[in-house]
């Protein structure tokens, strides 16, 4: 397996550049040749003269021996060239056809001085028709009839071919034999100068359009802009190859081409200069501020001498244009050896070369009949940079893939981190519910059985303690103990459901002292924030609510009732809270004297907080006590808000 | 005249075991054993043919859980409490759908005990009020998970309403007055209630058999 390193592939990229390139222009040099068809022969020679008048130059005139292909660049001596000779009858068979395969301007052919055929193109057409073959048939001809009116030896045949404006004309072989033959290098020779080139400037045009719409929708890349305007220029300069009638003047049209040639190096170097990434604004700007004078000046140049720049200066003004993006360029390719780019720049470097031939054929230095290539590199280089630009599409589309792609899986890691932070916090929040309850079972156990335990050990040690006194003990640190473990229960913000565990626990007792419990207990609110904590509380103030029934109120009834919201003086019940009322039918105390009782004392081996401890539970809960006492009882009121916390 | 019910006791608390035989003899019911280890109970309840079966969950060599079920399949008749110290969520859903008909708490005094066994004899369920709060919850927490699984466990209104002021630490007379519905309709909605978690939890069984690919249908 070879493996190639970049610079050895940027290597290959040249080379593979000029291969296809080599190949490209071989075919279309190869294509351009004309060689004699078969059964046909070619006129070499021929006698012309120049003349201004558009019938047969008499015989008597000075007519000079013309060896074809004849070029009279700028050397015309009327506005019309006449060239004649003779065939031999013998040659003559029908059909018979004659090809002029090389014209500068529509050629109007006279068999035996008579008009056989004329092309309908005026001499003001801007058309240059660089090189245009021509054909001509000689069907209705009847070969007799011509003998017959003529010397019956030959026929005479005369073309007259227009002067351009610059004076100059061309023509080039003769080829004359079986209409079939000659028709068939005719049509390849038409489909490559004419036809091939109207497809080209179709193409360049369409190409210029898209590439605008482009550009429209990407406005910053201005690379678009300058692609199409350069491409529409060269459009409209490969159209001056093509015979074509104008809807204006052919002076516009001139001042046209001419413009076009100078702003087509400009767009170039401008366009150049954003493929590379590199754009030079000084140079930019003094290069189009001096393309925009040349076209300024030239407005006030008459038409002939357009033309002749347009054929001679120009072309050869736009190519020394061209050095500049073309040295650009290429020291980018070698700096950067992208594949793009040097398939890219040996488009240009064959652009260049393309160039200096056709300025070489227009200046006559070389064989003008050979013809123009400049219009068919437009072929390649647009093939080129349509590739480019779709690689360019499709790179961008596969990034934005990409870019999606790893956008997804960092917000897929983003979500997985989010959830292990959640699930830790979580976690950590749990914990830390954990030792705090952890901390209050344990705060609860020690105030409560725990505290209980320790009393009863000491009086048993202590032998102060009877039977029935072990037993009451036990019966009041298991009741804690209940009370803790229901404080646990599933009661859902139900404090209904929260303090029917506890009803046998308080009615035991009360029964003991045949104290008859009234348990009162119906539909209320929610409690939002009812903690274990909380229920504890109100259980733990309900249980010495109770104790200090059984000990200090000789009631026979209690009634515990939740909810007991009075209605207030407006006839409603406060709806922000719900009240548990303890209500007996005692003797009943002075609040007053038993709020100074701060103490905590053990009897019996049960913790005695006193009302201050009920008090201070209530506080700690959020809870608002109320005590009222009178004679005939005594109302211990739990004023639960139904917010708790 | 009817056959004296025949109570049968499995209880490893020998105090406990003597304090539910004394009540069962002063409420003029045949003592029909009293086992203290679930391999005792489970090889002798064939043979004491018990009415009742009053059962302790912590038993020293498994789960009373076990031996319900066992019992509960053997006799279509007999009625089952449990008497524990504590009642936590799980066991007493377990022991709910394994076939008991009560469940007490050993915190009661023995008059209390007097009454929580008559209660079950005459088709009463007799069941603390925590116990209720998890019955409750229960039925709650299926009914969201799947309607079509648990419309057997969905409760009529009547029977949330009864299961709610049970939990409320309310008597079956208080409940009674409250409703404006009989004792015996409360105890009728107590037995449907407790039949329903018994059914669920065996169509439960089945369903995740099936689902498991163990059983065929």
């Amino acid at each position: 397996m070879i493996n190639l390193n970049t610079s050895n592939r940027h290597w290959v990229h040249i080379a593979l550049s000029l291969v296809v390139l080599t190949f490209f222009i071989s075919i279309f040099s190869i294509l351009n040749q004309q060689p004699l068809p078969e059964k046909s022969y070619a006129i070499d020679s021929t006698k012309s003269i120049f003349s201004d008048s558009e019938t047969v130059p008499p015989d008597q005139n000075q007519w000079k021996d013309t060896p074809l292909p004849d070029d009279w660049s700028r050397s015309a001596e009327g506005i019309y060239k006449w060239y004649r000779f003779e065939l031999p009858v013998s040659a003559v068979t029908s059909p018979l056809a004659i090809y002029l395969t090389y014209t500068t301007r529509p050629a109007s052919v006279f068999i035996n001085n008579h008009l056989q055929f004329k092309t309908e193109v005026s001499p003001a057409t801007t058309a240059r028709t660089w090189g245009q073959p021509q054909f001509v048939r000689l069907y209705n001809i009847e070969p007799d009839k011509l003998l017959h009116n003529q010397s019956p030896k030959k026929l005479t045949v005369n073309i007259m071919l227009a002067t351009n404006q610059s004076n100059s004309g061309m023509l080039g072989d003769i080829f004359i034999g079986p209409e079939k033959n000659l028709f068939e290098a005719f049509n390849k020779a038409f489909f490559i100068k004419v036809t091939l080139v109207k497809l080209l400037v179709f193409a360049m045009v369409l190409s210029s359009l898209f590439v605008v719409m482009l550009w429209i929708f990407r406005r910053n890349e201005t690379i678009y802009a300058f692609y199409a305007i350069a491409v529409f220029l060269w459009a409209i300069y490969s159209f001056s190859h093509i015979p074509l009638q104008l809807p204006f003047s052919s002076h516009v049209w001139e001042w046209l081409r001419c413009s076009s040639m100078v702003f087509w190096s400009i767009t170039i170097s401008l366009f150049c200069n954003r493929f590379l990434n590199s754009p030079q604004p000084k140079i930019e700007k003094l290069l189009v501020l001096h393309a925009t004078l040349i076209s300024f000046i030239l407005i006030f140049i008459d038409e002939n001498s357009l033309y002749w720049l347009g054929d001679f200066f120009f072309p050869a003004y736009a190519t020394v244009l061209g050095l500049y993006p073309s040295y650009r360029m290429l020291s980018a390719t070698f700096k950067r050896k992208s594949p793009y780019l040097t398939w890219l720049t040996m488009c240009g470097m064959m652009v260049m070369l393309l160039a200096a031939h056709d300025i070489t054929v227009m200046a006559h230095w070389m064989e003008p009949w050979k013809g123009l290539y400049l219009h068919y590199s437009a072929l390649v280089l647009l093939s080129v940079f349509n590739i480019i630009l779709i690689k360019r599409f499709v790179s961008t589309l596969n990034e934005v893939e990409a870019l999606n792609t790893s956008l997804e899986q960092r917000v897929e890691k983003k979500t997985q981190e989010l959830k292990a932070n959640y699930e830790q916090l979580h976690h950590m929040q749990r914990e830390k519910d954990l030792i705090f309850e952890r901390e209050r079972i344990m705060q609860d156990m020690h105030d409560g059985i725990g505290g209980s335990l320790v009393s009863m050990r000491a009086a048993l040690e202590g032998g102060s303690w009877n039977e029935q006194d072990i037993c009451d003990g036990l019966g009041t640190a298991l009741d804690d103990l209940y009370l803790m473990i229901h404080s646990l229960d599933p009661y859902d913000a139900d404090l209904s459901l929260a303090l029917g565990s506890i009803r046998r626990t308080l009615e035991n007792r009360l029964r003991r002292t045949e104290i008859n419990l009234h348990w009162v207990i119906q539909d209320m609110p929610s409690i939002q924030g009812l903690s274990p904590a909380i229920v504890l509380s109100i259980m733990r103030i309900m249980q010495e609510a109770i104790a200090n029934i059984i000990k200090h109120s000789n009631a026979s009834e209690v009634i515990i009732r939740i909810p007991d919201n009075l209605p207030d003086i407006k006839g409603i019940p406060d709806p922000t809270v719900v009240i548990l009322s303890i209500t007996d039918n005692g003797c009943g105390f002075n609040p007053a004297n038993f709020h100074h009782h701060a103490n905590i004392s053990h009897h019996n081996g049960k913790a005695h907080y006193g009302l201050s401890g009920m008090q201070s539970r209530a506080n700690k809960a959020g809870i608002q006590l109320s005590i009222q006492s009178e004679n005939s009882g005594t109302r211990v009121q739990l004023i639960i808000p139904i917010l708790l916390g | 005249m009817t056959q004296r019910k025949r109570v049968l006791i499995v209880e490893d608390d020998e105090l406990t075991g003597a304090r539910l035989s004394d009540a069962i003899i002063e409420c003029n019911y045949s003592l029909a054993g009293l086992f203290t280890t679930l391999k005792q109970a489970k090889a002798g309840l064939q043979k004491a043919k018990p009415d009742v079966l009053l059962i302790d969950l912590g038993l020293p060599d498994g789960s009373g859980i076990e031996l319900i079920r066992v019992a509960n399949n053997l006799f279509a008749e007999l009625r089952i409490m449990v008497i524990s110290v504590f009642a936590d969520e799980r066991h007493v859903i377990d022991a709910i759908e394994a076939g008991a008909n009560g469940y007490l708490l050993k915190d009661g005094d023995v008059s209390q005990i007097k009454d929580s066994i008559e209660q079950l004899i005459n088709g009463g369920s007799p069941i603390t009020p925590s116990v209720a709060i998890y019955l409750l919850k229960r039925f709650q927490g299926t009914e969201s998970i799947n309607d079509k699984k648990t419309s057997s466990l969905s409760l009529t209104n009547r029977e949330q309403d009864v299961l709610k002021l049970i939990a409320r630490g309310l008597t079956y007379a208080e409940i009674s007055i409250n409703l404006q519905l009989s004792v015996n309709t409360i105890r009728v909605h107590m037995k449907n209630l407790f039949r329903k978690l018994a059914v669920t939890s065996r169509s439960e069984a089945v369903f995740e058999a099936v689902e498991k690919g163990i059983l065929r249908m």
